[in-house]
């Protein structure tokens, strides 16, 4: 690499946000540089700061959160934090595009697809007006969109997650930049999809010699894209290198437990490592608590069917019927994990919420084989308090006006007759089994972190003392090393209370670690369920071998 | 970003607005003691004939002073300012108080039940049906009173006993019901509505005028708690709390009620303001409260009489402006919050 080649450099950058009467070091003295067609992932957890820092470059920050900023992101010569805004806004878009997280917040959705790419290339490029439709076409099949000219004429809630991000691609690359920064770009789509939109990338860079900015918390998207990486924790840079050498030759002790906290085959046997155990270097291999299976079937699921009617138009009468899960059957046995897997769409979600009473069904659903009414919840009330459920996004899993003592306290006082002092020790002995100390039942939910809040949520599940917990995509939203406690932590209750947990997931990895048996699911049906290794090593079905490949 | 709390500084007008606020309610609670110890008038007292329309700072035979003048009877402006806070402060918590109950029952019910979780059978319906026209007709003839929430309380109740006599359910859209009931309401105008009740009444006292002016100012507030408690139950914790079977009169007034409470607190606080100021009009116009109760309003129709005396305009007027001043600066901090 030599120095005419490269293109942004980051020198002694630091960034403090203000809150009240402190600061919060964001981004603490952090220097790299960027060359030519190079491909840089940043990686970390959340709160890491590798967010912060990349939007700091296109100065999308606004003034008044910023108490300090330091350093010098250099482009061109010019240090971008100093540029007045005419000048940064002929860089950003057109020099150095973005990329974001969730494709469809980052388009205007009252405005035609095409009509906003021809927007960035009337404000960047030189091109005559006439001859634009015809280059957004052009780069809209250079995405692969299939049919290109619909999508010009699409709306962005038209198009799907994929198409979205495609569109996005094209956006970024309308302007022919030099640097492209990818904030997260394929986290919210499905494996599958994720894999197409990779390859794309860098297909597309690899082309035209562009420079990649990659900001992931995924390793595994690092790997397979990236030429070199930087590992940042709490603000500063902890590792950096190529790849995929950094990787399998960790320095840094943080890196090393981003890398053994995630469940793979090697680890299947074993207790997650977590980060601080790995960094404090106490961590020792010990074997997961041994499940007790049972043969009987404590939940039995026969021919459940899900439809949704869909209004088409504002004015039309007629609607359209979505059918979310059609014809289901499977049986849950007692002491399990069952995994369901499946992406978006497939109907894994209505599955749980059936069952959990949340919507109304057709079909038959028995708990220890007696059938509960698939219209009321009420009628049942008893039988479905058996079945409880954790739910993905653990911010708005929590009441945050109500302390987290008292919003336990309120489940047991409605399961048992138990006076206020009674049901207080209980609630702090749940919170115990789930990992939090009693200094918790006076805290209100604001403070908490996200795998805080998911402690809180199985704690509150479990004051129900259910037999049945269904984890509804319950470790996604959480960071690697956070969802390696919450793993363990699941292993550890099925052990002590003898619990059977329907695990539904999009995450191949995580499902293989915690389950038994596993089903998939596409478009609503199962294509194929067994023993979790046999069905995940060797699948039968396409769309399984698919969906374990995008996996590495 | 999620759990830094951007609470900013308060500014120098917000203490000034509170403290206004603390003197307007020193200024109610001991209106008889200052105007007594202070000013030496009675609120309706008549002085001396010749002292009708007499400027701010003229002198009675007796030594005491008219501050702000006097009006056409010769009572002292002053005095009657004060007494006046009493009366906007009692009308604006009054009609703030009964809209927020109305906007509470209304928007929490539609926005909980919707239009299917509401079920009973048709002996109750009837008996609603039939006991809500009777009581709101007589209610109108007699004039309001507190006896009606005794009057609802025995129609609640005798309609759960009903309850018991069958079990076949029909559901009540109550949410349609509700969200119907505000266009109906919507599409008469605010200041139609409130003088044909008040031709109704024979006559308004205090208590009347704050029904009325309650009775008129709920279907804002109950857009906002519906769609807020609709926002609620979609999300997850709501749900949580439903599948660990707490009641649903527990999710209500524990889970959803303190989080509806803080957007609809900004609500509030502007049918406060919009009641002091309704109430002035009104009695500006000369039908709101009888003639012996002192209101900002009363005396600012005063100065309609008499255009050279420019304190009764120019002093209710800024009491007015000021008040309803403080009370959206309050109110923007609630927001801001």
């Amino acid at each position: 690499m030599n120095k005419a080649d490269t293109i942004l450099r980051i020198a002694h950058f630091s960034l403090s946000f203000s809150q009240q009467h402190t600061s919060v070091q964001a981004v603490d003295d952090i220097s790299f540089s960027l060359s030519r067609g190079q491909r840089l992932a940043i990686v970390g957890e959340s709160g890491s700061g590798k967010t912060v820092s990349c939007l700091s470059i296109l100065n999308l920050f606004d003034e008044s959160p910023i108490a300090h900023s330091s350093g010098q992101i250099l482009y061109e010569e010019r240090n971008l934090l100093d540029t007045n805004a005419p000048l940064i806004n002929k860089i950003r878009g057109n020099k150095i595009a973005l990329i974001s997280q969730e494709p469809m917040s980052a388009m205007n959705p009252i405005t035609k697809c095409g009509k906003q790419l021809s927007e960035m290339l009337r404000l960047h490029s030189n091109r005559p007006i006439n001859t634009h439709k015809n280059h957004i076409l052009q780069l809209l099949e250079q995405v692969q969109l299939s049919d290109p000219e619909r999508i010009y004429q699409s709306y962005s809630h038209e198009l799907s997650g994929g198409q979205l991000q495609r569109v996005q691609i094209a956006m970024a690359l309308s302007t022919d930049p030099e640097i492209i920064i990818c904030d997260e770009p394929t986290t919210a789509l499905d494996v599958t999809i994720q894999q197409e939109i990779l390859t794309l990338l860098a297909e597309l860079t690899d082309m035209e010699d562009t420079s990649l900015l990659f900001i992931s918390h995924d390793l595994s998207v690092v790997t397979q894209l990236c030429d070199s990486v930087i590992v940042m924790h709490e603000g500063r840079i902890v590792e950096r290198g190529p790849l995929p050498e950094t990787f399998s030759h960790p320095q840094h002790a943080y890196t090393r437990a981003l890398l053994q906290s995630r469940p793979t085959i090697k680890n299947q046997n074993k207790v997650l490592p977590t980060v601080t155990e790995i960094i404090s270097g106490q961590y020792q291999e010990r074997p997961r608590p041994v499940r007790q299976l049972g043969e009987e079937p404590i939940l039995t699921v026969k021919s459940l069917t899900k439809t949704f009617d869909k209004k088409n138009h504002l004015f039309s009468r007629s609607s359209q019927t979505v059918v979310a899960t059609d014809d289901v059957s499977f049986e849950l046995r007692r002491g399990e994990v069952l995994g369901i897997v499946g992406e978006s769409g497939s109907g894994k979600s209505t599955i749980a919420r059936c069952i959990a009473g949340l919507y109304e069904y057709e079909g038959q659903i028995s708990y220890l084989g007696k059938a509960v009414n698939p219209k009321s919840y009420q009628a049942d009330l008893e039988l479905r308090q058996k079945v409880q459920m954790v739910f993905q996004d653990p911010y708005s899993s929590l009441n945050p006006k109500m302390k987290i003592g008292p919003s336990l306290v309120e489940i047991i006082r409605q399961h048992q007759k138990v006076s206020k002092s009674v049901a207080k020790s209980k609630a702090i002995e749940w919170l115990h089994s789930v990992g939090l100390d009693e200094t918790y039942y006076d805290r209100y939910p604001d403070g908490l972190s996200g795998g805080q809040r998911q402690r809180v949520c199985i704690a509150k599940c479990l004051c129900t003392q259910p037999e049945i917990l269904i984890c509804d995509e319950a470790v996604s939203a959480l960071d690697v090393s956070v969802q390696a406690l919450i793993l363990n932590l699941l292993d550890q209750l099925i052990y002590e209370l003898g619990l059977t947990i329907l695990f539904i997931s999009h995450d191949i990895s995580v499902v293989r670690y915690i389950s038994d048996r596993v089903l998939v699911m596409k478009e609503g049906q199962i294509v194929e369920s067994g023993e979790t290794h046999s069905v995940l090593d060797s699948p039968q079905n396409a769309y399984t071998q698919r969906l374990v490949d995008a996996v590495i | 970003m999620r759990g830094i709390d951007t609470i900013r500084a308060t500014k120098w007008y917000q203490w000034l607005a509170v403290g206004y606020l603390v003197l307007m309610a020193v200024f109610a609670l001991f209106a008889p003691l200052l105007s007594e110890s202070f000013l030496g008038f009675a609120p309706n007292e008549l002085t001396g004939s010749d002292l009708y329309y007499t400027a701010p700072g003229s002198v009675e035979q007796d030594g005491r002073t008219h501050l702000l003048g006097t009006d056409r009877m010769g009572r002292d402006v002053a005095t009657r300012l004060i007494y006046g806070t009493r009366t906007a402060l009692f009308v604006g918590l009054g009609v703030s108080v009964i809209s927020l109950l109305i906007s509470l029952v209304l928007g929490l019910a539609a926005g909980y039940y919707g239009d299917r979780g509401v079920r009973m059978n048709s002996w109750q319906l009837i008996w609603i049906a039939i006991s809500a026209v009777v009581s709101g007709f007589y209610s109108s003839v007699f004039g309001f009173g507190f006896w009606l929430i005794g009057v609802l309380i025995l129609i609640g109740s005798i309609a759960y006993l009903l309850g018991r006599l069958s079990e076949r359910r029909i559901s009540v859209p109550i949410d349609l019901l509700t969200m119907k009931g505000i266009e109906i309401f919507k599409t008469i105008p605010g200041l139609f509505l409130i003088l044909s009740l008040f031709a109704i009444m024979r006559q308004p006292g205090m208590l009347t005028v704050i029904l009325i002016l309650g009775l008129v100012s709920w279907p804002a507030k109950t857009r906002i708690v519906r769609a807020e408690t609709m926002r609620l139950v979609s999300s997850n914790f709501i749900k949580s709390a439903q599948l660990s079977g707490l009641s649903d009169w527990r999710i209500l007034h524990r889970h959803i009620l303190p989080n509806v409470l803080a957007p609809i607190s900004i609500a509030v606080a502007y049918t406060f303001t919009g009641a002091i100021l309704a109430e002035s009009t009104l009695s500006f116009l000369g039908i709101g409260l009888p003639e012996d109760i002192p209101s900002w309003g009363a005396i600012l129709r005063e100065a309609r009489d008499y255009f050279a005396a420019w304190w009764l305009a120019v002093f209710p007027g800024l009491a007015v402006f000021f008040t309803v001043l403080t009370l959206n600066i309050i109110a923007d901090w609630l927001n801001q919050r």
